[in-house]
């Protein structure tokens, strides 16, 4: 036999371990550009579809909401503030919406928790409404103690007081931040500088100023317990000393440019923060802090994340996800990808570091997310599962972790698309020599449909290949109370769900040809599928 | 067996329907739009040799009728018409009398009679009309004056080309045994997409075509009676 008998290469097999590379030779297990709603984890290489965006309520007047805060008490009482159109709600988690305050329609509020006496305090990322309080039972202005009325941009609890950034007592300081008396958070003082020279005790309330001068644009909190303050496009600075008299701002890493008023975030082991130009940076520190690393989070997003200005960050603990809201869509970073081995390259176990990214959109209506003002990590109201939580512009809250199987806001199917890079014969695939086939591996979740598109190089046609995922076998012969079912009989314990996740193949043969190929999955549907593997021979 | 049918059982022949696989339910079905498109070309070149072999029954079709109309020389045959059965005739149904091809046919008589063309009367012979048309023609010498109609068998076309088309075998014996010999056609095709080797030679060095195809031609084979009487001696 002649050898173009046997053409077959030894073929190619994908996984998705990778997330989303907008570079221009993406990793074979990468997404390449254009790819968003899909998953990712440390532990799977699999394809699956992000989780419904559920609508979980709507406020009354169906305004932008501008804040979503919660308190939940040392005994465990939990009560949660949706803010949109200028009210303040008390929120059940459902629909039941009750007003509690009012606050400038502009104003952008954000909590932070006084457990010691079990209430929020309230700032607002625009300072048009004054530093506020929540008990659980009324919304009211925070007393401070000053002559003018208080705003503050930021607030962290840190030594036992009551720190504020930004602020605005009379006359508008950015730079500034203000520390209450300890333990007392209703005790301010704006003429009082931190040091030696104006406290006695160290327990006064003071203000400091950020040694660059520039407006303070976030705060968090390292895995250290350090307190770290950034400057708009400056400098990000470390609290030293121990009270009032010696407390004083070091720096911490003065290339840090950071941009936005809610791009910083601590995400547990490290700071992320959105720099100038549009990158995300991360900041891993030694245990000595005398040698500060910073890295670009963003490598891998640079069309995406280029020449942003600003965005809102949102870390979900539990999921072990950074989200950075941008309009339209959020950039989702998959921590656990990013920190140890890397991500899985296929089932014989093997790593790599790949980028830890996914794209969410969606498709419903005027997008929930093009305008997104206030997002929040808390419990989801009435139980202890925490979820992420964001506003969009018509006064809907949306759990980013739904359950539906309606699709986003209940009713509009999620469309996933991944994309891979440009294959051909130097990764084992020439679809300019034989006639291109392939299998895709799944399990056996639910029926739904996928699409396969394949772009061919050269010849610049695409083809569609169109499958059907099968689901399980269909639940005829379930047992019941009082049927034929019985101990030892022949019915047992799922029974009724044979092959459910069950690994199965389909194959598949697209027409077409070419110098090679660039594959795209997609899917719109409300199914959570999982495919394994696309192979090609 | 349909067209479909068959591609599907080539399908399977071929491990390409396999797991959770499912045999596609047209040919418009774009999961293995490749392997349908080259399946059936393959039915459909390993159909024609048959046809070409004049081995399948099934070609035979009896219903030729033309007409003739006064001052008209040349006739359509039917649009399934592949060529004439056995020795080309026409029967004159109202004179209840054969007519035959002119022998050396057009060519030879417009030498014979450079009339040929014009002149009338009831028609004696007939000959291939060569024409730009889509269905083959024949024309009449003499050239018709009359009104008359002729019946003719011919070999019609047997060619499948939609999925519900029924192959052109009377068992599904010779149906499967076909879908054999097509498979094996398919997969040479399939794996020189580029159509660098000799396909022919391939096949008739492939044992497993050349067996399917032996099959075929036995299953094929009318089991005439012998034409002579008694025990033969010598």
């Amino acid at each position: 036999m002649s050898a173009v008998l046997n053409p077959v290469t030894n073929g190619l097999r994908l996984y998705f371990g990778g997330g989303l590379n907008e570079q221009i030779a993406p990793d074979i297990n990468e997404a390449a550009a254009g790819s968003y709603n899909f998953e990712l984890s440390k532990d799977t290489y699999q394809l699956q579809p992000r989780k419904p965006f559920d609508l979980a309520g709507t406020t009354p007047n169906s305004q932008q909401i501008t804040g979503i805060m919660q308190l939940v008490t040392t005994a465990g009482v939990e009560t949660s503030l949706v803010v949109g159109g200028g009210k303040v709600y008390q929120w059940s988690g459902s629909s039941t919406f009750t007003a509690v305050g009012t606050c400038d329609t502009a104003s952008l509020l954000r909590d932070t928790t006084w457990q010691l006496d079990n209430y929020l305090v309230i700032t607002d990322i625009s300072k048009r409404t004054a530093v506020s309080k929540w008990d659980g039972n009324s919304f009211g202005t925070l007393t401070t103690g000053l002559g003018n009325t208080l705003y503050a941009k930021y607030a962290i609890v840190h030594l036992g007081r009551m720190w504020l950034f930004n602020v605005k007592a009379g006359t508008d300081t950015p730079h500034m931040c203000v520390a209450s008396v300890y333990e007392n958070p209703t005790s301010y003082d704006t003429t009082k500088r931190a040091g030696a020279a104006t406290l006695s005790t160290g327990l006064e309330a003071f203000y400091m100023l950020t040694p660059d001068l520039r407006p303070i644009n976030g705060v968090c909190r390292t895995i250290a317990g350090d307190l770290i303050i950034s400057t708009q496009e400056g400098v990000l600075y470390k609290l030293t000393g121990s009270s009032g008299v010696n407390f004083a701002w070091a720096p911490f890493y003065p290339g840090s440019q950071a941009l936005g008023d809610e791009s910083m975030i601590g995400t547990g082991n490290d700071v992320f923060y959105m720099k100038k130009g549009g990158a995300i940076e991360s900041l891993a520190a030694t245990q000595s802090y005398g040698d500060v690393a910073s890295d670009d989070l963003s490598r891998w997003l640079r069309t995406t994340t280029k020449d942003l200005t600003g965005c809102i960050t949102a870390y979900d603990q539990t999921k072990q996800k950074v989200y950075f809201f941008i309009a339209g869509s959020v950039l989702v970073f998959f921590k656990d990808l990013y920190y140890g081995d890397g991500a899985l390259v296929g089932p014989t176990g093997g790593r790599a570091k790949l980028s830890p990214w996914s794209v969410y959109k969606t498709q419903y209506g005027s997008s929930p997310l093009a305008s997104v003002q206030a997002v929040k990590y808390m419990r989801q109201p009435g139980t202890t599962t925490y979820t992420m939580y964001f506003g969009d512009n018509a006064g809907r809250v949306i759990d980013m972790n739904g359950v539906g199987a309606s699709g986003d806001i209940g009713t509009t199917d999620v469309q996933a698309q991944r994309k891979t890079r440009f294959l051909d014969k130097r990764q084992g695939i020439d679809p300019n020599r034989h006639t291109i086939r392939g299998d895709i591996e799944y399990r056996r979740v639910k029926q739904c449909a996928v699409t396969l598109t394949l772009e061919y190089g050269d010849s610049y046609t695409s083809s569609d290949v169109g499958i059907t995922l099968k689901g399980p076998a269909s639940n005829s012969g379930v047992g019941y109370w009082g049927g034929s079912a019985y101990w030892t009989g022949t019915s047992y314990w799922s029974q009724a769900f044979a092959f459910a996740n069950a690994v199965t193949h389909q194959t598949f043969s697209p027409v077409g040809r070419g110098s090679g190929v660039t594959l795209t999955i997609s899917s719109n549907n409300n199914v959570g599928y999982l495919i394994d593997s696309v192979g090609f021979s | 067996m349909t067209f479909l049918q068959s591609v599907s059982r080539i399908f399977q022949l071929m491990a390409i329907i396999r797991g959770d696989t499912d045999v596609p339910t047209s040919f418009s079905d774009t999961q293995h739009n490749a392997e349908i498109g080259l399946a059936q070309v393959a039915i459909q070149d390993e159909l024609i040799s048959l046809i070409a072999r004049r081995l399948l029954p099934k070609e035979r079709s009896t219903s030729g009728t033309i007409t003739t109309v006064a001052g008209t020389r040349t006739y359509n045959l039917a649009s399934d018409f592949l060529r004439f059965y056995g020795i080309p005739h026409l029967y004159n149904t109202t004179d209840q009398i054969n007519i035959g091809m002119y022998p050396g046919g057009l060519e030879q008589l417009q030498i014979d009679d450079q009339r040929y063309a014009t002149a009338p009367g009831n028609p004696l012979w007939f000959y291939d009309e060569p024409n730009s048309q889509t269905l083959k023609q024949i024309g009449f010498y003499l050239v018709p004056n009359v009104v008359r109609a002729f019946t003719y068998d011919y070999e019609a076309s047997t060619l499948v080309s939609s999925a519900s088309d029924n192959l052109p075998f009377h068992t599904n014996e010779e149906a499967y045994t076909f879908t054999q010999m097509a498979g094996r056609r398919f997969k040479f095709m399939w794996e020189d997409a580029r159509a660098e080797a000799d396909i022919v030679r391939i096949l008739e060095r492939d044992e497993s075509y050349r067996t399917a195809r032996t099959t075929l031609y036995a299953l094929l084979k009318p089991e005439n009676p012998r034409n002579s009487y008694g025990n033969s001696y010598r």
